[in-house]
């Protein structure tokens, strides 16, 4: 019975943390994220002249001379800045952050591995919806 | 880093083309060439294509070719494989190493 009370304690407790903590309890006593406030954050290596448009604008779209119909995204800063080393050499290029609905993203079109960097997305203009875009690194 | 000619043909917007071609000299995206469609969405390589020449009325020029990055499969830089200019999965041109 000490043993059946003492069980029985912790769950309680432990359920109540998960609770306040914004987690679910999926009846087999794992943790399971939310996924209503779900987000996931994109990088990109840029130009300066798209650095101050997206930044400034909060707004990402076509160039004079970039791809007409949607953006690459890399899935971390690092591989950004490798693409924009190799794009646009050491030290011309800025990289910009942006977050996007999880279920947005998740509809991008997606490499598992791009020029032997890592992975890439593809979101096309109708796709994106950016909720937020930050600067990560300066031109 | 191998870099070889090409002729390449842009596609009309009817084709599910851009708008227009880029304004050049100088454009870089993802190539599929006719090797790697098995394999490509799990491991793609870009291209950067240099203008030779304007693209002419038929929207089709000549151009220099070769990957992004050195570690790429340089071997499909070989005279007479196609390959497609994608943006996503659209594809915007054609071409042929010459």
């Amino acid at each position: 019975m000490p043993t059946m009370l003492r069980l029985i304690f912790i769950l309680m407790l432990g359920f109540s943390g998960f609770q306040q903590e914004g987690y679910a309890y999926d009846g087999h006593f794992t943790i399971a994220a939310e996924s209503t406030a779900a987000r996931t954050t994109l990088y990109r290596a840029v130009s300066p002249g798209e650095f101050a448009d997206a930044v400034g604008n909060q707004v990402l779209r076509p160039g004079p001379n970039s791809y007409a119909t949607g953006k690459f995204f890399a899935e971390s800063a690092e591989h950004a800045a490798q693409w924009g080393k190799a794009l646009e050499g050491p030290g011309k290029f800025g990289i910009i952050q942006v977050e996007f609905e999880a279920n947005a993203a998740s509809q991008f079109m997606r490499w598992q591995r791009l020029d032997g960097i890592g992975p890439a997305r593809f979101g096309t203009f109708e796709q994106m919806q950016p909720l937020k875009i930050s600067p990560l690194l300066g031109p | 880093m191998k870099t070889v000619s090409a002729k390449l043909q842009w596609l009309r917007p009817e084709q599910s083309g851009r708008r227009a071609p880029p304004s050049g000299p100088r454009y870089s995206t993802v190539a599929r060439f006719e090797q790697q469609r098995a394999t490509w969405r799990e491991e793609a390589w870009s291209l950067v294509i240099e203008w030779i020449e304007p693209p002419d009325a038929s929207l089709a020029h000549s151009v220099n070719v070769r990957f992004l990055v050195d570690d790429a499969p340089e071997h499909l830089l070989t005279t007479g494989n196609h390959f497609e200019l994608m943006e996503g999965e659209r594809i915007v041109a054609t071409g042929v190493v010459t």
